[in-house]
């Protein structure tokens, strides 16, 4: 703190730096420097309220801007679904692990337990796979309406949550005693048989209603093949 | 339940995981869109924007290295699409730098004027500024994005982002200033 104004450099780099300050996104060092130059320079605090102002009217106006609809969605499906790749085993092993992991080193004994951890899950989640995806499975990324192997249960299609764990779709299978029969296919759908045996249209409409107000489940609709 | 982080969506896409490029679409793609909308000014264009820009990452999800956030790498991908449609739309005499440069006149001084608060005067001088000062402006307020990001996202040296945000402001404030809002800078 020297008591001076700055030099007309200083001033202009100071200046520059506004913007990223007011939105925090600078760096510690950086950050330091402009709250010192802020400190000396009355002219800057008039800069920042300014800097301030245009900040908060450009948040107004992106946020008046609204969202796409769902084509562009549409669009981007569409397109992935005519080029699906198949996910290696070894790439959903790895998945599974590195969500262990993530959860493990949240816990208060931290990294160390995360590779034990981890195993642990991976030889559940493993056991758990086995159990929901049954010998029936195809080959992965047909088109979800074509036909499944006859069978005595109806059967709908069910696209998970994103965000779904593997338990809680193990629960949601137990709770409504379905069973995963093939999947994933394009688009993450599955084929999940329902019921032990044949019923009527009303009824399996009412199951449909009751998966689809299940969190974990993002859309389900009656498989066309019954 | 924990949030998946985008590297982690990024890498299940890169094995062909559907669900995490819907995952990471849910997370992002308002933002992409305005970004879109904001540089094109056509609503159907910035969603046709947003489409690609996904199924891009669907296509080269191995090309995302995680040197920077995901959201810095699809704003890029969306500002070369963008770009890519503005440089087709212009006179073939025009370059790239030049239609950046050009203000845009949807705004005219005179709607300016009639706009009530200080505050939508602000934002029809915010919408009148040039294509490259908007997205400045949009990267570093709205986006949150650092001058390193920035950087990357408009392809351009750290020094040079700096100097375009001061100029974006200064335009502003002239703007401001032709509106009838003497800010007293610069």
């Amino acid at each position: 703190m020297t008591g001076n104004t700055d030099s007309g450099d200083e001033m202009r780099a100071i200046e520059e730096l506004l913007p990223w300050y007011a939105a925090g996104t600078l760096d510690a060092a950086s950050a330091r420097r402009v709250e010192e130059a802020l400190a000396r320079e009355p002219r800057l605090q008039a800069s920042l309220r300014l800097v301030r102002e245009d900040k908060d009217e450009t948040l107004l106006l992106n946020q008046e801007l609204g969202a796409p609809s769902g084509q562009a969605w549409a669009r981007v499906l569409a397109t992935t679904q005519a080029e699906p790749r198949k996910p290696t085993l070894a790439t959903r092993l790895a998945s599974i692990a590195g969500r262990a992991g993530a959860w493990a080193s949240r816990r208060p004994a931290g990294l160390a337990w995360a590779g034990a951890a981890a195993a642990v899950v991976i030889v559940l989640q493993g056991a758990a796979i086995v159990s929901l995806l049954p010998a029936a499975i195809g080959p992965a990324y047909t088109t979800a309406s074509q036909p499944a192997a006859p069978s005595e249960g109806a059967t709908v299609i069910i696209a998970f949550a994103p965000d779904a764990a593997l338990q809680q779709v193990g629960a949601l299978m137990q709770k409504h005693k379905a069973s995963i029969v093939d999947g994933p296919r394009s688009g993450g759908l599955f084929r999940v048989r329902v019921g032990d045996k044949s019923m009527t249209k009303d009824q399996l409409d009412a199951i449909v209603a009751d998966l689809r107000a299940e969190a974990v489940v993002r859309m389900v609709l009656p498989a066309s093949d019954r | 339940m924990a949030v998946e982080s985008d590297d982690r969506l990024i890498a299940r896409i890169r094995s062909g995981d559907n669900p995490a490029l819907q995952a990471l679409y849910a997370r992002h793609h308002v933002k992409v869109f305005r970004f879109a909308l904001r540089l094109l000014r056509n609503e159907q264009t910035a969603e046709d924007v947003v489409s690609e820009v996904f199924i891009d990452v669907w296509r080269n999800a191995a090309s995302f290295e995680g040197r920077s956030e995901a959201s810095t790498w699809l704003l890029a991908i969306a500002r070369n699409k963008a770009y890519s449609i503005l440089r087709k739309k212009q006179e073939e005499h025009l370059d790239e730098q030049e239609a950046a440069e050009i203000e845009d006149a949807a705004d005219n001084p005179e709607v300016i004027m009639q706009k009530k608060t200080k505050g939508d005067l602000l934002r029809a001088c915010l919408s009148r500024l040039s294509v490259e000062q908007r997205e400045v402006i949009d990267l570093v307020y709205y986006h949150e994005k650092s001058v390193e990001e920035v950087a990357l996202i408009v392809g351009a040296p750290v020094g040079t982002v700096k100097t375009r945000m001061f100029h974006a402001r200064k335009r502003l404030s002239e703007l401001a200033q032709a509106a009838g809002i003497d800010r007293g800078w610069p």
